[in-house]
């Protein structure tokens, strides 16, 4: 049966597995189903998935299999059919094994979540689940505020999984060989410091809807709890080969993780923060580790990865040693996130003999003083520079990244994104007419500012969807050069965004509603219905604003306050202050600014 | 320049799971494969050197095949044995070189020289009366079916001269084992044949039904035919 839906449904690569490098075992003790809550193509392209993978399955008590978003053709078609979500391995269903875990990239793929749990007939909310049911755990960014998702998670695991998944596995294959209950399983698992079992604690609310209290119901709960990280990236598992899919996915490459973490602290980034401190790997490590990844994908591309490639201190080296190895068996080398200056262009010349792709400058905001808010040190001046050398080495097209609705935003700064979009095409310009044989290109692409938790903006307030729409609007009518291309992202999507990141437990019924309704894939543009999402917060008993609109007050409890990554509180008030007054804060290589993230004992910190 | 290269051809299996792979996603696999195998592939001059390999038909998404031909051009001499071995070290289950031979001194590409394909073909039914009904159907000395045109317009086609054979099995299911006009020159895809087929005999078509497998590919040499392979 299976065979014949394939052949009626889309890209049905998507559903088969098979692919190079994919772990084949014969029964194991423990069953680990890794899902990942979008379709194939996206999920494939994961480091993360990839890495933890190898991990799990490096023990050989444990079979972890991947799962991932059928797409809404194929979902239609198992559901015709009966057929329960399997995992790509050996096409068991997922009901079967003993962990179901979910990485929690993206607040929009939350109703993936709870599809993908009814496809495969278990239980949406954790309380309804009974002894045959796996234990449902929950990791990756999103995890950080898991209450938008408490309702729906046995277990959250904070932090970096190669710390503590072996210790939890070892406690649940003994549990399993004596028999013991969930219940009972849930409650050993109270002594590993990085998990958060939601149904240990309990939580009240005031009458104006915020937090009156978030206390543990038992007395072994620890209160607050303590994200893991890896000390040691240089001694710390890294696989050997990567699963090389059957069809093109986004990212077709072997890819090196180069660091954990950032030194720059823009103030609107999550992740800047709570994978601090900044861990380096070895040069010498990543080549190594780069030869048997090689040989055993067949990729014809590597692509470093970290959240700032120029930031990384070894990355000549690195760099340098790539290039020997690799030029001449036509392997390319990709380099995402790297600052433009001359050397980064002299070594993209290097790398990419023949395209010219364009280049990227993410300055996010349209003014000095709003880049200073929001602590981006890029000025205008690095960027112009930047764009000339550039623009001499025979580049010509340009991408900008900016924001919109960051705080203490004006229309001055709006404009701002204009002012500097139109100095790039006359940089352009400048340069003698014969040697600009081809028109410039400028693409200044406008995203809405989403406040995430654990930043110093956490407790701003987003833009209406509105306000959004008439700052859009300003800039576009702004725009005069023809040369400047404008993209603009749907507000109503990043304002249901901002929803789900800040949201405390109650947004579970609203997410729970919204996905009743027939919200899916709710980050794909042509899938997302705002009506929808509207009505399931009003269902709820719940509004947009008072999630999203709303500036909270400094002693306001937090819905994630009991989830500690090591940097305070304490310093984002400050940094938000800071941020008020236009102050910058210098990145943790010039001058540490007591974060917190020391007590970690690792990284940056001790260098 | 004149480069001393090394000509091979591979015959391969494409089944199960495999079938789900499309056409270019297999010659990714194949040039991923060869990469990870260590295989001194020769590359192609020019801006965007490519790998020398030549598919000989492509096969469409979801048929399953016994005998694919895809042509190889190498740097350095390898033994065919350990050629084959060491692709099929490579080889996600469902893919396996079956078969593996040199070139002859100025043979053409097997694109360039196939003529006809068997097919396998499980219908989606069991009726032990139809080898008859097909032997009436062939009564008829034209098979004509309507087909759109180069210019978009729909023209006769007679496929009767395309089919080389075609035999009636009853198994489990009703097979049938056709032998098919295949290549530049001529072509009868096999939905085609299956369609004028089923709607002769006022019979409901669901090509996805039906189990197509493709089974040998041929040259025509001095009117008879002659495997790929040897």
């Amino acid at each position: 049966m299976l065979d014949e839906i394939l052949l009626r449904v889309e890209k049905p690569a998507r559903y088969i597995g098979n692919e190079i490098n994919m772990v084949k075992k014969g029964e194991c003790e423990i069953n680990f189903a890794f899902c990942f809550p979008d379709v194939y193509e996206v999920g494939m392209s994961h480091l993360g998935m990839q890495i933890l993978y190898y991990f799990l399955n490096r023990r050989e008590d444990t079979y972890c299999q991947r799962v991932f978003a059928p797409w809404v053709d194929m979902e239609d078609m198992m559901r015709a059919h009966d057929i329960p979500l399997y995992a790509l391995e050996t096409g068991a269903p997922i009901k079967d094994f003993d962990f179901v875990g979910f990485t929690l990239q993206y607040e929009m793929s939350y109703t993936n979540i709870l599809n993908m749990l009814d496809l495969a007939g278990i239980p949406v909310y954790a309380r309804d689940r009974g002894e045959d049911d796996p234990i449902v755990i929950g990791g990756g960014p999103c995890a950080y505020n898991p209450e938008p998702l408490a309702d729906f998670f046995d277990i959250f695991y904070i932090g970096e999984g190669e710390v503590y998944y072996d210790e939890i596995l070892d406690m649940y294959k003994e549990h399993k060989r004596n028999g013991g209950t969930r219940a009972e399983f849930l409650e050993k698992a109270l002594s590993v410091p990085c998990l958060y079992i939601p149904k240990f604690y309990d939580v009240s609310y005031n009458e104006d809807g915020t937090l009156k209290s978030f206390e543990p119901n038992h007395p072994n709960a620890p209160r607050t709890i303590k994200k893991a990280i890896v000390k040691d990236l240089d001694k710390v598992f890294y696989p050997e080969k990567q699963i090389v899919p059957l069809i093109e996915v986004v990212h077709d490459r072997v890819t090196l993780e180069v660091f954990r973490g950032c030194i720059r602290g823009c103030r609107f980034c999550q992740a800047g923060y709570i994978y601090r401190p900044v861990r380096e790997k070895n040069a010498d490590t990543l080549i190594e580790c780069s030869k048997s990844l090689v040989a055993n994908s067949g990729h014809e591309e590597i692509s470093l990865t970290s959240l700032s490639t120029s930031d990384y201190t070894q990355f000549v080296n690195l760099a340098n040693g790539l290039l020997d190895l690799y030029t001449k068996d036509k392997i390319n080398i990709a380099l995402p996130s790297l600052r433009i200056d001359a050397f980064s262009l002299d070594l993209m010349e290097r790398v990419q003999e023949v395209r010219k792709s364009s280049l990227t400058f993410a300055p996010e905001a349209g003014t000095q003083r709003l880049r200073n808010v929001i602590n981006k040190g890029l000025t205008e001046e690095d960027i112009l520079n930047g764009a000339a050398l550039a623009f001499s080495g025979g580049w010509n097209r340009v991408k900008l990244y900016f924001m919109c609705g960051l705080p203490t935003e004006t229309d001055e700064d709006l404009l701002g994104v204009v002012d500097l979009a139109d100095k790039i095409v006359d940089k352009y310009h400048e340069i003698p007419k014969e040697d600009r044989p081809r028109p410039v290109s400028v693409v200044a692409s406008m995203s809405c500012f989403v406040p995430k938790p654990f930043t110093p903006f956490q407790w701003s307030a987003q833009s209406s969807v509105t306000e959004f729409l008439r700052k859009t609007k300003l800039v576009k009518t702004s725009m005069t050069k023809k040369q400047v291309r404008y993209i603009y992202h749907e507000p109503e999507l990043c304002s249901m965004e901002a929803v789900l990141a800040r949201g405390d437990r109650r947004v579970c019924d609203a997410v729970y509603l919204a996905w009743k309704m027939g919200a899916k894939f709710d980050g794909w543009s042509e899938f997302f219905r705002y009506d929808l999402w509207l009505k399931a917060l009003k269902d709820a008993g719940l509004t947009l604003e008072f999630y999203a609109c709303r500036e909270r007050s400094y002693d306001e409890l937090l819905p994630w306050d009991h989830i500690n990554i090591g940097v305070s509180k304490g310093f984002f008030i400050k940094e938000m202050e800071r941020a008020k007054a236009g102050q910058v804060t210098q990145n943790c290589r010039t001058e540490c600014a007591m974060c917190g993230a020391k007590a970690f004992g690792t990284g940056v910190c001790y260098e | 320049m004149n480069r001393v290269t090394y000509d091979y051809r591979l015959k391969f299996t494409k089944i199960d799971k495999m079938r789900f792979i499309g056409h270019l996603d297999l010659l990714t696999y194949f040039q991923r494969a060869i990469k990870r195998a260590n295989i001194p592939i020769a590359f192609s001059m020019g801006f965007n050197p490519h790998q020398l390999m030549s598919f000989t038909v492509p096969l469409p998404l979801g048929m399953a095949s016994y005998a694919e031909y895809l042509d190889i051009r190498l740097e350095e001499e390898m033994p065919a044995d350990e050629l084959k071995a060491r692709l099929n070290a490579q080889m996600s289950d469902g893919v396996e070189i079956t078969d593996i031979r040199p070139l002859r001194d100025r043979e053409d590409t097997g694109a360039a020289l196939v003529a006809a394909a068997d097919y396998t073909v499980e219908l989606d039914f069991k009726d032990d009366n139809f080898g008859e009904k097909l032997k009436k159907l062939e009564e008829e000395k034209e098979w004509n079916i309507e087909k759109l045109g180069k210019k978009k317009k729909l023209k006769l086609v007679d496929i009767r001269p395309m089919i080389y054979g075609l035999i009636c099995e009853n198994a489990e299911r009703t097979t049938l084992h056709a032998r098919l006009a295949t290549g530049s020159n001529s072509n009868l895809k096999v939905d085609l044949l299956l369609k004028y087929i089923y709607d002769k005999l006022g019979l409901d078509f669901d090509y996805l039904k039906i189990k197509v497998t493709r089974t040998e590919m041929y040259l025509k040499q001095d009117g008879e035919f002659i495997s790929l392979m040897k």
